[in-house]
């Protein structure tokens, strides 16, 4: 299996002159590990300094009460509940996470979505877009909750230069 | 690197990965032994029998493994697979944010879209994965993952623009593709007679000559040719190749260079890969290894360097009179 070594490398650590020995041993003794080596060194060596992309995002399957998050949920509750007519939806979604100094509370109900953003600190912007313009800037300013409903697909939250992909499926 | 990326590179995920792989396996087993005529009266006329290739995953289309997923989903009371499937592919979500950082996407409809088709073949990865996994003791699961999300991401990318304002016509036409099952076993032989040619006829200086002037032919076993030939660390000859493929990648558009370091020269050997490999090859043909490198390793100018490969591919014309007919010899 894989080498602590390995991974150093492959992650652009300076490896010691023991650790470069080392390491070529392992490729040279396991040379079916070499192209998983240059490819993964391949991929961890790129340069993430593109701000304006998607930093972290969250993906909620509505229908299929999923949640996936790149960020840790504080809380993830799914409950299913009997439906108030055929046509709705019977998934109730909750969900809290941090985000830089911003508290994100989604809770997802039949016939409402609501965002509610809670800053730690003052003066932070949160600028909510969709792909196509910005709809709304606001400062927070300290212990005051934005509350927002959702009512488009999805969206990204920017604050204090990065971003938050909301995705609703 | 994200401590969070590293751990995809642990053992205990990668055991938990080969764990579930296992246990889809088991599944299949099991979903295949299934009683028949219960399968037959209550799914068989809706599903029309989609199940009976489940021993050949490569055989199978995107449909029938989604209709596999509807089905465990749905039918089955142990949701065991599923759920441990969900619970991976939320460990793997990250990597997929990660992915899309990568590729600058800034458009929440096109991502979201993305990681939906992601989530809904997730299942015929699983599938493809559990092939790979056979006889590898060192399998790696995120790598193949990252492969899998390039591969989907160029299918997707591609499909998108097609359909670009309609995505009711997009959902229905996207269709899951192995594209290189395209790719005829025609076409892998030019380049194995190459190979041959260049391991048969060329002496060791013309061959490391050779293969770090068309550095895009290195495949991995000639790595360890070059790096005793130059007697520089194995690890150190990976580094420069990389540098090298991330000059060319500075000159271009990002994401578009991105898709051609992957598949870069120093390529991997297995056949979900062959497709990329093969597409770098050749959109490359032309591409050389630039002057420092030459510098570096051989200590002389490339002007000089091109006489000497001149001189190999009349050598290697005379030898293998076959090679006339391919771009590369002239």
């Amino acid at each position: 299996m894989v080498k602590p070594v390995f991974l150093k490398a492959i992650s652009g650590e300076t490896l010691s002159a023991d650790e470069k020995i080392e390491l070529e041993n392992y490729l040279l003794e396991n040379p079916e590990n070499l192209s998983t080596y240059i490819a993964l060194k391949d991929f961890c060596d790129k340069d993430f300094y593109y701000s304006e992309s998607i930093d972290d995002s969250i993906f909620i399957l509505k229908d299929k009460g999923l949640v996936f998050s790149s960020l840790p949920l504080l809380e993830n509750q799914v409950i299913k509940r009997q439906a108030a007519s055929p046509s709705s939806s019977n998934k109730y979604v909750k969900l809290k996470t941090k985000f830089k100094d911003v508290l994100i509370m989604i809770n997802i109900e039949p016939f409402q979505n609501n965002l509610v953003l809670h800053s730690e600190k003052e003066n932070v912007c949160i600028s909510l877009k969709t792909s196509a313009k910005d709809l709304f800037s606001f400062i927070l300013e300290k212990d005051r909750d934005f509350t927002y409903i959702i009512d488009f697909e999805n969206m990204i939250i920017n604050i204090d230069k990065s971003s938050l992909g909301l995705f609703f499926q | 690197m994200d401590s969070r990326l590293q751990y995809y590179l642990s053992n205990d995920f990668n055991n938990k990965a080969i764990q579930i792989l296992s246990l889809l396996e088991i599944t299949l087993r099991d979903f295949k032994a299934l009683d028949e005529s219960e399968f037959k009266n209550n799914q068989k006329s809706r599903l029309d029998g989609q199940f009976e290739l489940q021993q050949n995953c490569d055989e199978k289309n995107l449909d029938e493994n989604l209709s596999y997923l509807d089905y465990l989903e749905k039918n089955i009371n142990n949701t065991d697979l599923y759920h441990k499937m969900n619970n991976l592919f939320q460990e793997l979500y990250p990597s997929i944010n990660y992915f899309l950082k990568i590729k600058k996407v800034k458009d929440p409809d096109f991502a979201s879209d993305f990681i939906l088709l992601i989530y809904k073949t997730f299942i015929h990865f699983l599938l493809k994965a559990n092939q790979f996994r056979k006889g590898n003791k060192d399998f790696i699961f995120y790598y193949y993952f990252i492969k899998f999300l390039n591969l989907q991401y160029m299918n997707f990318k591609r499909k998108k623009a097609n359909f670009k304002d309609n995505s009711l016509e997009f959902d229905e036409k996207i269709q899951y593709e192995f594209s290189y099952n395209k790719i005829s076993d025609n076409d892998y032989n030019e380049m194995d007679v190459i190979r041959k040619c260049i391991d048969n006829h060329l002496t060791s200086d013309e061959k490391a000559l050779f293969l770090v002037y068309y550095f895009f032919l290195i495949r991995t076993e000639d790595l360890y040719f070059l790096s005793s030939y130059f007697s520089i660390e194995l690890s150190r000859i990976i580094e420069l190749f990389l540098n090298e493929n991330k000059k060319n990648d500075d000159i271009g558009e990002y994401s578009q260079n991105w898709e051609k370091k992957e598949n870069s020269a120093l390529n991997v050997s297995d056949d979900f890969l062959k497709i990329e490999e093969f597409n770098s090859r050749y959109s490359k043909k032309f591409e050389i290894a630039s002057e420092e490198l030459i510098n570096f390793l051989f200590g002389q100018n490339i002007a000089n360097v091109r006489v000497s490969i001149l001189r190999i591919k009349q050598k290697m014309k005379k030898r293998c009179n076959y090679l006339l007919d391919y771009d590369l010899l002239y």
